[in-house]
């Protein structure tokens, strides 16, 4: 600093060096404090990455370990022999390593969960996410159209909102028991033997509609979950809806168009990539979520995946009929299927096997993979996000 | 938007256009297509209130019920006579925490005889393990080899003990020698372990030795503590001969109490009993009054008795405290189990359970008992003083961290600084809670427990901590959760202040710092509570986490340690549920018990959601 | 509204699958459900081909909720089946089958470090309870005990009860893990932790059985420990196809010796 003349004798100059002190070290504490929360995430990423990244990636050709993200979990055996030396081995292969081993065999610890690979728990969220979106994005967009294009202040609209705030801070487990009480003991089935359970049955002469629920499955968790996420794609859809600016709107009535062909045709295909990409947020919170499927769809180990149910095999002369007939029971069956998630799959890993090293890489592997996917979703809709706005730009 | 837009109503003379429009606006039901849609999408736009209302209804729904069957189990526990029993064993359960003191007492006097020879003891004994278990292959060998039924042969036997041998030497010479034995023992300690075989039954001479002088030191011991020991046991015995009684009369109740289940199961059958006549179930109990107080006169009596003959002094300082503690608590036990002699007699087995004394039984009740073998007990206490512990203190941690955040970001915080700090903190919402719970198991837990046995940290309340499971632990987790939503609503709340604010205290000559602390925040003060309380709403509702790192102790949590207090382990509403829920059966009083718990979040979520709209009301309004 | 278009598409799809099920579903015991029973599905597997398993294990209360529901064709128990469990059984027009497969062990774990290797009947009573808080009224060094139980509907926390806790209630100082895993990983991590497991996870890293008055747990007389019970399968209704082939398997030569491989003893050798 230069030596300010003027400054000589001014009594507050002193003062005023000590405030400058004082703000810098403020300044620096306030900094501190921001640093510390970056720090302590980045340093639970690095951690994850650190741990996890070894499982999922390979130093050789084709760099990732393939047999983790398609295989199904499985028991892992860990075989000792008398030298104390340790190998890990596959459930399939167990007894030919004892028998190699002979007289030299010591001891087999067995792993739940810790083998194999998370394909199951993959395809699983794949599932739930795939019916919540829909489900979610058809209710909430037409709410939000309603909302921007449609509604006029009064009682209804301020119910409505106020709903959706509450709706947000609904604990997730209390949706867990929602989707229970609601998806898997209530909701509607055709069946031609209705069980003990079901509240109401309709006779509909073919059939009868029962009351009875849809059990635990891929439908139930993903409608619980659609209504997790309804706020967040409610709130996301109408913000896009209102950014799309009023002269479109004006433009499209002056022309003569109705209501529905302006939202139709002016609004809707200006927002919808908004729409799309916040909706792609809601991916990452649904796919996130423990708590609602819990009770509702995920299940803790099965040995298949949702669409390799065995199904009574078809006689030789079976019509072509009879084998679409199967293929389509077959696809629409993954609906009905309970499944592994990964949420729920760390959860059982975390909780119910025991912590050691064999154990550590099934645990970081699947969070890494998880939070991987997660962070992709969340980033992918960030930065679409920033590209659409600088390319809308109205 | 003007709503007249919407208002298509035909012009006077139609053109072929309109005429083209008009063939297309079919009515159905005297609603034609616009109507139609717009009626479609409002429907839809109710889905957030009728799910709304749905939850509420299908909470209500499985739990609603939980108060007459909490009712029927209430009266169940009182028709067969198991409140009766518990009115004498609840306040005899004191005796055990009375006898648990004396034991203390007495275990710490007698240490200050016996501590080295048994701290000797023990640190050989560790010693053997530690070889036992660095060899525990090779002896696992030779055990086989041993129990094989056509023996095996000499010479595979004589090879596997000499590599049992090896390895064996190998581990003692690895062992580091105790400072507690003398140089010569540990010479022979070594000797003796590098023959450990898995033949020999009898440990190792110098182990023995240890073992036996510990056993002498322990005999001169209570020798020189005679009179303690003697007050001791015989406070112990006191109870000895109610105990049996109660025993007696337990058996009974509990009998009548299967009565009563096979009862109302069969009812649900075909073969219908005869309704059980309490009246003469219970007789054997009420006969029995006298007797019972008579036997709680006794032990009051004996207990007197013993507690009079405990010495003044025991053998620490602390020792003499705890034992004037037990001594300050006789009286009041006593009392209260004359008392409960006393109620005895007016105890009735056919007063009405109201249900006003069901609902105070679950949201006041102190014991969260299912499963049991005696009663369930549904008492919500425990679970929500846990939740709230856990929140308040996440909360805590959460606010000041995040506040300060947003103050840094929006007002010091360069725009390159700001392009990093936001997303990385908008990044932890995208963290799912079961990662956060994971890492609090495995690393988590591991690191504070580490942190809290580091010497010169000792005078934190609470630490050295024993459990890795603990609140606290949750509560850092929650904190990191809460740290976005508190974090962006914060900065809202800081944006959303006048800039003719900043501009008159920047006129004023006021320095940064003065403006950001003196106008800005605090004109930002009820944005920044509605952003806490949010955060709150956020964290008592989270599940994830507190299952899997609160502890899952059922408890109300001790709070004669202090602020130690968070580091003892908690169970939860959230936890509670997803705990236990998948267990039960449908319809069962635990059933419907959790689902009350759900109905109870469900409000406190309403609650907070309504409360922070308050402050964020009264805020527009003080800006206005 | 859509709401009901998409029930009903479900609804359809549901009737549907519903008769084409021969995948084996088994419910209930984490004790035999972690380890025991995949291993027994494993191993039927190869043998049998062409069957499929669908294994959650959650606690011996689930095994018996999933049976009456239907959800399930197998249930794995832990304990014996409770008097009312079975009364509503029979009263939905259900005959519970009972299969006795192995002995259990239930052990008592403390840390590697404590100095406590032996515990008095009355001792475990009083420690399980709550009764004794200290480890320096069993002859360990002072410290608080910290309890760690299975949770409530694990048929091991009802067992243990009866067998080694006189019907007594827990203490409120115990805490509920999730499963014995997390018993034997959270006793190994806390020096004065104690807590109870299935034989089959006793040798966890840095936990020390205990033994019961000079006794030690032993597979070679299970019945002599005092805290041996036996583990069962249940159907309803008399097992047929493939659930009562697994059922048999498991009591076949190779059954068995993967019962004994994961720390049970079969039923058959139990004395």
């Amino acid at each position: 600093m230069t030596p300010n003349p003027t400054a000589v004798g001014n009594p507050f100059a002193g003062a005023k060096n000590q405030q400058e002190r004082r703000e810098r070290i403020t300044r620096w504490l306030l900094r501190l404090v921001t640093f510390f929360i970056v720090a302590v995430t980045l340093g639970i990423l690095a951690l994850i990455a650190i741990k996890g990244s070894p499982v999922v990636f390979r130093s050789q050709w084709p760099f990732v370990n393939t047999k983790f993200l398609t295989e199904l979990p499985s028991t892992l055996h860990v075989i000792e022999d008398v030298k104390g030396n340790k190998q890990e081995v596959e459930v399939g292969h167990a007894d030919e390593v004892k028998a190699g081993l002979g007289d030299n065999f010591h001891s087999e610890t067995t792993i739940s969960y810790s083998g194999g690979g998370i394909l199951g728990p993959i395809v699983g969220t794949a599932l739930l996410v795939l019916v919540s979106i829909s489900v979610a994005l058809f209710l909430g967009v037409s709410c939000a159209i309603y909302l921007s294009e449609y509604a006029k202040h009064g009682k209804f609209l301020e119910l409505v909102r106020l709903a959706i705030l509450n709706l947000a801070g609904v604990p997730s487990v209390v949706f867990g028991l929602f989707g229970l009480g609601a998806f898997v003991l209530t909701a509607p089935v055709f069946t031609h033997m209705p069980m003990d359970r079901s509240i109401l049955i309709i006779p509909l002469g073919f059939t009868t509609l029962s009351f009875e629920g849809w059990d635990t499955c891929v439908l139930s968790g993903g409608f619980t979950l659609a209504f997790v996420i309804l706020p967040v794609i409610i709130t996301a859809s109408e913000q896009c809806l209102q950014a799309v600016p009023q002269g479109f709107r004006e433009t499209s009535m002056a022309l003569g168009a109705t209501r529905w062909q302006t939202i139709r045709y002016s609004v809707l295909p200006f927002a919808m990539p908004g729409i799309l990409t916040s909706s792609i947020l809601g991916i990452a919170r649904a796919a996130g979520e423990t708590a609602p499927i819990m009770f509702t769809a995920a299940l803790a180990f099965k040995d298949k995946l949702p669409w390799q149910k065995a199904l009574p095999p078809l006689p030789a002369d079976a019509s072509i009929f009879a084998h679409w007939e199967q293929s389509v029971s077959r696809l629409l069956g993954v609906f009905t299927e309970s499944v592994q998630a990964l949420p729920y799959h760390i959860y059982t890993i975390a909780a119910k096997i025991p912590q050691n090293e064999y154990s550590e890489r099934a645990q970081y592997g699947s969070v890494f993979v998880f939070l991987v996917l997660v962070a992709t979703l969340a980033a992918t809709s960030i930065w679409l996000r920033r590209r659409l706005r600088a390319k809308y730009r109205w | 938007m003007p709503a007249d837009l919407n208002n298509d109503s035909t012009p006077s003379r139609p053109t072929l256009g309109s005429l083209l429009l008009k063939s297309q606006r079919r009515t159905f039901l005297g609603v034609d297509k616009q109507k139609a849609i717009r009626f479609f999408f409002a429907s839809n736009s109710s889905a957030a209130v009728i799910v709304l209302v749905l939850i509420m209804l299908f909470l209500l729904r499985e739990g609603v019920d939980f108060l007459p069957t909490y009712r029927h189990e209430l009266e169940t526990y009182q028709h067969a006579g198991l409140e009766f029993c518990d009115l004498v064993e609840q306040p005899l359960a004191e005796h055990q925490q009375l006898c648990s003191k004396l034991r203390r007492v007495l275990s710490a006097s007698l240490n200050t005889i016996t501590y080295q020879a048994r701290s000797r003891r023990d640190a050989a004994y560790q010693q053997m393990r530690d070889v036992e278990e660095e060899t525990r292959l090779q002896r696992a060998v030779l055990t086989n080899a041993l129990a094989e039924v056509p023996p095996a042969a000499l010479e595979k036997l004589a090879q596997l003990r000499q590599e049992l041998l090896t390895a064996t030497q190998l581990a003692v010479s690895r062992l580091a020698v105790p400072p507690s034995l003398t140089p010569s023992e540990g010479w022979q300690l070594k000797r003796d372990l590098a023959l450990l075989s898995p033949e020999s039954a009898e440990p190792p001479l110098v182990l023995e030795l240890l073992s036996a002088a510990y056993i002498r030191v322990d005999t001169e011991a209570h020798a020189s503590f005679k009179p303690l020991v003697e007050a001791v046991e015989a406070f112990e015995a006191a109870p000895d001969e109610l105990h049996t009684l109660l025993n007696t009369l337990k058996k009974h109740a509990r009998e009548t109490k299967a009565l009563v289940t096979d009862f109302h199961s069969s009812g649900k059958g075909h073969g219908r009993k005869d309704p059980i006549d309490f009246a003469s179930r219970i007789t054997p109990l009420t006969s029995r009054i006298p007797e019972l107080s008579g036997r709680i006169e006794a032990y009051a009596q004996r207990a007197q008795t013993a507690a009079a003959s405990l010495p003044p002094q025991a053998g620490t300082p602390q020792a003499t405290k705890m034992l004037s503690e037990m001594r300050a608590m006789l009286p009041g036990h006593l009392t209260e189990m004359r008392a409960a002699a006393g109620k005895l007699p007016q105890w009735s087995y056919e007063k009405r359970v109201s249900y006003f004394k069901v609902v105070l039984a679950f949201f006041f009740g102190d014991a969260w008992i299912t499963n049991s073998s005696w009663q369930d007990f549904f008492g919500f206490i425990p679970l929500l003083v846990g939740s709230v512990l856990i929140a308040v203190l996440a909360v805590l941690i959460a606010t000041p961290l995040s506040i300060i955040a947003a103050i840094y970001t929006n007002q010091f915080a360069s725009v390159r600084e700001q392009d990093f700090i936001k997303p990385v903190i908008e990044f932890i919402q995208a963290i799912p809670s079961v990662v956060l719970g994971f890492i609090g198991i495995s690393v988590l837990g591991d690191v504070i427990k580490d942190v809290s046995h580091v010497s010169w940290l000792q005078w934190l309340p609470g630490f050295p901590i024993q459990e890795r499971l603990n609140m606290f632990n949750a509560a850092c987790l929650l904190a990191l959760m809460a740290v976005p939503t508190m974090f962006s609503l914060a900065e809202d709340a800081l944006n959303n202040v006048p800039r003719a604010y900043i501009d008159a205290s920047d006129a004023l000559g006021a320095t940064k710092l003065q403006t950001v602390f003196r106008v800005i925040v605090p004109s930002a003060r009820s944005g920044i509570s509605a952003a806490v309380l949010l955060g709150l709403g956020r964290v008592i509702g989270e599940t994830m986490v507190v299952l899997l790192v609160a502890g899952n102790r059922i408890a109300i949590p001790d709070f004669r340690s202090g602020l130690g207090v968070v580091f003892q382990p908690a169970h939860t509403l959230t936890g509670i549920i997803a705990q236990e829920l998948g267990e039960v059966s449908r319809g069962s009083a635990h059933w419907q018990a959790l689902f009350m718990v759900g109905i109870v979040l469900f409000v406190i979520s309403l609650l907070v959601n309504w409360c922070a709209r308050a402050f964020v009301r009264r805020f527009e309004l003080s800006k206005s | 509204m859509k709401f009901t278009l998409l029930a009903l598409l479900v609804a359809m799809t549901v009737t549907a699958t519903l008769q084409a099920q021969t995948t084996l579903r088994i419910r209930g015991s984490d004790t035999l459900g972690a380890k025991l029973v995949p291993q027994l599905a494993e191993a039927f597997k190869k043998q049998a081909g062409n069957v499929s398993f669908d294994i959650a294990a959650e606690g011996s209360s689930t095994a018996f909720t999933n049976l009456l529901s239907g959800t399930a064709e197998i249930g794995m128990s832990s304990r014996k089946v409770k008097l009312d469990e079975e009364t509503e059984m029979r009263s939905r027009g259900k005959d519970l089958r009972e299969f006795e497969i192995a002995w259990d062990v239930i052990v008592i774990v403390v840390n590697r470090g404590n100095p406590v290797s032996d515990l008095k009947k009355k001792q475990v009573v009083q420690i399980f309870t709550g009764d004794i808080r200290d480890w320096s009224e069993v002859g360990g060094n002072p410290g608080l005990i910290s309890i760690y139980t299975r949770n409530t509907s694990s048929g091991t926390y009802k067992d243990f009860m009866g067998l080694a806790m006189k019907d007594r209630e827990y203490g409120s100082n115990s805490q509920k893990m999730a499963g014995n895993e997390q018993i034997a990983s959270e006793v190994g991590a806390n020096p004065n932790g104690i807590g109870y497991l299935g034989f089959a996870y006793a040798h966890a890293k840095g936990t020390k059985i205990v033994s019961i008055e000079g006794a030690l747990p032993s597979t070679a007389e299970v019945k002599k420990y005092p805290y041996a019970r036996p583990t069962f399968l249940y159907t309803s209704g008399l097992p047929t196809g493939t659930t009562k082939q697994f059922i048999d398997f498991c009591f076949t030569a190779s059954g068995e010796a993967i019962v004994t491989k994961v720390g049970f003893v079969p039923k058959s050798r139990a004395k």
